[in-house]
C-alpha cells in the first residue's frame, strides 16, 4: 500500500491537470477578444429569428384556451390561466418593435431585451396546454447570453475586444449543449436501440406527413434507410460540440441540422424551423474567418442568383 | 473601449502636450482597457457557465419548467404497439359519445392532459371535461358522466391500420 499510493498520485495529478488545461483552454477561447461586427451579425440574426417567429403565428389563439385547460409549469405560470386576446397580440407587436430597433441599430440592446421577453412570454403561454413544446426553446436559450451583451455602436464595428468576443461564443456553446443533450437523452432513455432498432420505422409509420406521406412510408418500409436516418440524426446531435468547436465545420453543422429538421418536417409534419434558423444565425457568422464579414457573402449570393 | 489612446492629451486647455503627458494618457487608456477586459471576462464566465449549468441541470434532473426542460425529443423507442386515450361522455339518454379533441394549436396539445386527469381533484376534473365539451360544441348539461378510456392497439406494418385489442381500461371518471 505504501508503495502503490505514491505511484497513483502522478496519474491523479495528471488527470486533474488535463481537466484544468481543458477548462483553461475553453475559458481562453470564450474570453478572447473578438470583432464588434461579429457580435452585431449574430445579435441581428438571432433578433431576426425572434421577429420571424413573432409575426408567423396567430398568438391571439392563446386566448381561446379555457383557464381549466391551461396546464404545465413555465416561468410565466404566475400569470392568470386565461389571457385576454389583446395581451398576446400586444406582446407580439411590442416584440416586433423591439426587433425593428435592433435592425435599425437604435437602442439595439433594449430592443433585443424587449423582443426576447415578449417572445419568451408568448412561447411559454402558447406551450401551457399540457405538453412540453420544444419548437422555440432553442432560440430562447441561445438568445440569453446576448441579453447580457453590450451591442457595438456603428463606429465600434471594427474594434476587437473581449466585450464583443464572448457573447457570440457563449451563444455557440448553448447551441452545442442543447443539441448534445437531445442526443444524450435518446441514449439515456433508449440506448443505442434508438438508432439501430426499427424505432424510426415505427416513428414514420405512426406519424402523419402532410407533405410527403408516400416518401415517409417508402423510407419506413426500407429498414436500412430508416435506421440510417436515425443513426445520422443521433450522431449529429452527439457530435454537435465537435462540429461547433472548429470554425470551418460550423456552417456545415448548420447545413446538416437544416437537412435533419427538413426531413422531420417532410416525413412527420413537425416544424422545427426555429431550430434551423437559430443554428444558422449563430453558426454561419461564426464560421467566417476573422476579417470576413457576413456582408462579404453578397457577391457569392449574387453569383448563385446569376447561375 | 479601444480608442486612439491620445484623446486625453488635448484635454489640458492652453497646455501643449508633452511626451510625458502623452505617455501618461496612454498608460491610463491602457489601464482602462485592461480593467474593461477583466470586467468583460468576469461577465462572460458568469453568464456562460450559469446558462450552460441551468440547461444541463434541467436535463440531468429532467425538470420541466419551460424554458428549463429535459430536452427529450423523440427519446423513447417506438414499436408496433401503442395505446390511445379517449374522452367518452354518457348522455342523459344513456348514449355514449366520444368527445373530439381540439385539432388546432395551441389547444390540440390539451389532449395530453387526459392521461393525468385521474390524479386531479374531482372539481378540477369536472372543469376540464366541461371545457373540452364546450370546445367540441357539446352542451355539458346534456351529459351525466365522463370517462377517460385507454385502449391498447397494434399497428399493421403493411396496411398501417391500428387494431385495437385487449380490455378497455377506465383511467378516470367524472360525474357531470
Amino acid at each position: 500500500m505504501s508503495v502503490s499510493a505514491p505511484e497513483r498520485r502522478p496519474a491523479v495529478r495528471s488527470r486533474d491537470g488535463r481537466v484544468r488545461a481543458l477548462v483553461g483552454t475553453l475559458d481562453a477561447r470564450l474570453t478572447a477578444p473578438g470583432p464588434g461586427y461579429r457580435l452585431r451579425e449574430v445579435h441581428t440574426l438571432v433578433a431576426l429569428v425572434i421577429g420571424l417567429r413573432l409575426v408567423a403565428r396567430d398568438w391571439a389563439a392563446i386566448a381561446e384556451r379555457p383557464a381549466a385547460l391551461t396546464d404545465g409549469l413555465t416561468f410565466v405560470s404566475w400569470l392568470p390561466a386565461a389571457l385576454p386576446a389583446w395581451l398576446p397580440v400586444t406582446l407580439a407587436v411590442l416584440g416586433t418593435a423591439g426587433v425593428a430597433l435592433v435592425l435599425a441599430r437604435r437602442r439595439a440592446h433594449a430592443g433585443f431585451v424587449l423582443a426576447w421577453v415578449c417572445y419568451a412570454v408568448l412561447c411559454a403561454s402558447w406551450g401551457s396546454s399540457g405538453k412540453v413544446l420544444h419548437n422555440d426553446v432553442l432560440t430562447v436559450w441561445v438568445a440569453v447570453p446576448l441579453l447580457f451583451a453590450r451591442v457595438p455602436r456603428r463606429d465600434q464595428d471594427d474594434e476587437r475586444a473581449v466585450v464583443w468576443g464572448w457573447p457570440p461564443r457563449a451563444a455557440l456553446a448553448v447551441l452545442a449543449l442543447v443539441y448534445w443533450l437531445t442526443g444524450v437523452q435518446k441514449l439515456r432513455h433508449s440506448g443505442i436501440g434508438w438508432a439501430l432498432s426499427d424505432n424510426m420505422t415505427w416513428v414514420l409509420r405512426q406519424g402523419t406527413s402532410p407533405h410527403a406521406a408516400g416518401v415517409a412510408q417508402w423510407v419506413a418500409d426500407h429498414a436500412v434507410l430508416a435506421s440510417g436516418l436515425a443513426t445520422g440524426a443521433l450522431l449529429l446531435e452527439l457530435t454537435a460540440p465537435v462540429w461547433l468547436l472548429w470554425r470551418r465545420t460550423r456552417a456545415l453543422f448548420a447545413l446538416a441540422v437544416a437537412v435533419m429538421h427538413a426531413s422531420i418536417w417532410l416525413f412527420l409534419g413537425i416544424d422545427y424551423s426555429a431550430w434551423v434558423l437559430t443554428a444558422a444565425a449563430v453558426a454561419v457568422p461564426m464560421s467566417l474567418a476573422t476579417g470576413r464579414r457576413l456582408e462579404d457573402l453578397r457577391p457569392l449570393r449574387a453569383a448563385i442568383g446569376r447561375s | 473601449m479601444r480608442g486612439d489612446g491620445l484623446s486625453g492629451a488635448a484635454d489640458g486647455v492652453g497646455r501643449e502636450p508633452t511626451a510625458a503627458t502623452v505617455r501618461e494618457d496612454l498608460h491610463e487608456d491602457l489601464r482602462e482597457d485592461l480593467h474593461e477586459d477583466a470586467r468583460a471576462r468576469r461577465r462572460a464566465r458568469a453568464v456562460t457557465w450559469t446558462v450552460l449549468g441551468v440547461i444541463a441541470l434541467g436535463a440531468l434532473v429532467e425538470a420541466e419548467a419551460w424554458p428549463v426542460t429535459a430536452f427529450r425529443l423523440f427519446s423513447t423507442v417506438r414499436t408496433a404497439d401503442g395505446a390511445s386515450l379517449r374522452l367518452v361522455v354518457t348522455g342523459t339518454d344513456g348514449v355514449r359519445v366520444t368527445v373530439p379533441m381540439p385539432a388546432d394549436a395551441p389547444l390540440a396539445a390539451t389532449s395530453h392532459q387526459l392521461a393525468e386527469l385521474r390524479d386531479l381533484p374531482t372539481g378540477a376534473r369536472r372543469e376540464k371535461v366541461v371545457a373540452w365539451l364546450r370546445l367540441a360544441g357539446l352542451d355539458p348539461a346534456a351529459f351525466t358522466s365522463a370517462a377517460v378510456e385507454r385502449t391498447a392497439w397494434t399497428m399493421d406494418g403493411e396496411t398501417r391500420e391500428r387494431h385495437e385489442h385487449g380490455p378497455t381500461t377506465v383511467l378516470a371518471q367524472v360525474t357531470l
